[in-house]
């Protein structure tokens, strides 16, 4: 009798041990879109430079914003999912967005017990006319400025373009206020755009490109290309479907002491800045697409409307511009191209009037505030 | 289950058997010889435990059990020179804390506003379950030998005071289930307290021995083991049972 109850006693414990041995892990429970992965529209985006778009727990409808204007009929998007999770149709699948219309997803989890439906659709945000230049937020590296706008609630990254990211090749080590181009305060009102002629230094000279005017504009930087063809790496305008006539703000200009070119020679003449709009053809008669580039804005043959700032002039005051767009190239504005966003606009602040070759003055300082752009 | 109550049922008809042996018995007046009243003083070691433990509870990072304290006040009803009935009255603590890493565990937080937020944890969890209870247990006896004597039966606890409460970090709550509002909570802990949903009456099978190593003192060792679930059956949060399985060592003084 001892003997049985020595063995219960023994046993008793370690059967509460065995049976209480952890299990394996179980299948994820949860079935969630955790972020999309856009590089497939990143040309068309708006709302994320960096092409991941995070989604929301209590999100259930996607609204991927993208420019006004553009193809949707065979998108791809793709989606981050929870681990072991499923999702129909296929990830990554062409379907047609056009016309406001969504795709329902379905995400199945892991365990296969648990499934959240998503409707997805891409949807086209028009450019604003009027810019205080009150909002930035900082790149991706935590080094420059990036100029937004804010509509209804949307932080708008993909409109304005700035050389900031091929100045941060040239000097990694400056501050967001260091380089070419920031938001500052002491604004006409509340803060203002800043741009500022900076020295490339020595990495900068070494590639022929010895000074970096300080520069923001409507269309996108194409970083890739920064050294090796920068005026190419300026893609202008951003679709538009009204016609713009008057461009108006406020501006306050500082030449810089020197002037240079872009082998470093000293010129006899005074920096000045450049203001200038374009309004273009953004395709071809073959309906090919064209993007004015840095290499050349002012005359391209594709500019349908064209003005710049009259009478730039030094001010340590807030002065008032004005920019009226002409018809140039003998173009007429063609009502069912520009319903078709077949126009770009651009708008392009230099803190060098010459920037584009590399001539100009280090300090060069341009301040703008307050601009709208009327249409018509 | 099942085969925990066809041990207790055994027990019971034991007791029966016991029963029929003392009519024989009786006339020989060997029972007043084992008939005595005795007290248990005890600790307790154990849980509060699932059997299995579930596929959710990923880790035991941590255990600790608190003060059980068992005290006993028992008769044996002695049936013939061996065989007897021990009952009394038991007051006794079960209470223990355990930290675990879960994974879709089901909970309802406390918000900071007072409120009540249930759904689906992964994350830390610290538990803790106090139990204290009356508890009126029933064996059959047996002294096997002089120094050893030995029982198994049934208990049935009312407790009188309840508590199972913890708090969750370092995870986040899907709201209702799986597919709910993801809130993540940090390493600041969330509390949670499920004391309202105890039950207050606790069954359970209980067996044990006494070693009597001086007339009158013994040393004694119990193993208490619940079989019915420590929440109310309507209480669905925690999505298996929790049984509280104590084994109670200590020294008995009989009155013989």
């Amino acid at each position: 009798m001892i003997k049985y109850l020595k063995k219960i006693v023994a046993v008793l414990p370690a059967t509460i041990i065995l049976s209480s041995c952890i299990q394996d892990e179980p299948l994820n429970a949860e079935a969630d879109i955790l972020s999309c992965d856009l590089s497939s529209d990143k040309k068309i985006l708006i709302l994320a430079a960096d092409t991941t778009m995070p989604i929301s727990s209590i999100t259930s409808n996607i609204d991927i914003p993208v420019m006004a204007g553009v193809d949707l009929t065979a998108r791809t998007p793709k989606f981050i999912l929870t681990d072991g999770a499923t999702i129909s149709p296929e990830n990554g699948s062409a379907h047609d967005f056009s016309g406001g219309k969504s795709v329902q997803y379905t995400v199945t989890s892991q365990d296969g017990q648990w499934k959240r439906t998503y409707n997805v659709s891409y949807i086209s945000v028009e450019l604003t006319t009027k810019y205080d230049f009150e909002t930035f937020e900082l790149s991706g590296n935590n080094k420059y400025h990036v100029v937004t706008e804010i509509v209804d609630g949307r932080t708008m990254l993909n409109w304005w373009g700035s050389g900031n990211p091929g100045y941060c090749l040239a000097n990694g080590l400056a501050t967001p206020t260091e380089y070419p181009t920031a938001i500052v305060s002491d604004g006409k009102s509340g803060k203002c755009l800043q741009m500022v002629t900076r020295s490339a230094g020595s990495f900068g000279a070494m590639a022929g490109m010895p000074i970096a005017p300080g520069n923001l504009f409507l269309g996108s930087f194409d970083v890739a290309n920064a050294l090796k063809a920068p005026l190419a790496a300026t893609k202008f305008g951003i679709p538009f479907r009204k016609v713009p006539t008057t461009i108006k703000g406020y501006y306050k200009f500082k030449a810089g002491p020197q002037t240079t070119d872009k082998d470093g020679n000293v010129l006899d003449e005074k920096d000045s800045f450049n203001i200038y709009a374009m309004f273009y053809e953004n395709t071809d008669e073959n309906g090919k697409q064209v993007i004015v580039d840095g290499t050349g804005s002012f005359g391209s043959p594709s500019n349908a409307l064209y003005g710049r700032i009259s009478n730039p002039k030094e001010t340590d005051e807030w002065t008032e511009f004005t920019i009226e767009l002409e018809p140039v190239n003998g173009k007429t504005i063609d009502p069912q191209r520009l319903e078709n966003f077949g126009y770009n606009f651009a708008l392009v602040f230099s803190s060098s009037l010459k920037g584009d070759v590399f001539t100009g003055a280090v300090g060069s300082t341009l301040q703008v505030d307050e601009v709208t752009v009327e249409c018509k | 289950m099942k085969k925990i109550f066809t041990i207790i049922a055994g027990c019971l008809l034991l007791n029966a058997n016991a029963f029929a042996l003392e009519t024989k018995a009786a006339e020989e007046d060997l029972t007043t010889k084992n008939s005595f009243f005795e007290i248990k003083l005890g600790y307790g070691i154990g849980g509060t435990a699932p059997l299995p433990i579930p596929a959710e509870i990923r880790k035991i990072n941590g255990f600790k059990p608190l003060f059980n304290f068992s005290v006993q006040a028992l008769y044996n009803i002695g049936l013939s020179e061996r065989w007897g009935i021990l009952t009394g009255v038991r007051l006794e603590r079960k209470g223990m804390t355990t930290e675990a890493t879960v994974k879709n565990y089901g909970m309802s937080i406390m918000d900071d506003e007072g409120g009540v937020v249930s759904g689906r944890w992964t994350g830390d969890v610290t538990m803790s379950s106090d139990i204290m209870q009356l508890t009126i247990p029933v064996s059959a006896s047996l002294n096997c030998s002089e120094k050893w004597c030995v029982h198994a039966g049934m208990y049935l606890g009312y407790a009188v005071k309840h508590e199972f409460n913890g708090e969750v970090c370092n995870g986040y709550l899907r709201e209702g289930d799986p597919t709910g509002a993801k809130i993540e909570i940090d390493e600041k802990p969330q509390t949670f307290d499920f004391s309202e949903d105890m039950r207050n009456i606790q069954l359970g099978a209980t067996a044990g021995c006494v070693f009597q190593f001086h007339k009158r003192f013994g040393a004694f060792a119990d193993l208490n083991w619940g079989v019915n679930n420590i929440f109310v059956s309507d209480f669905e949060t925690i999505s298996f049972n929790l049984y509280p399985i104590y084994a109670t060592l200590g020294v008995s003084y009989a009155f013989k």
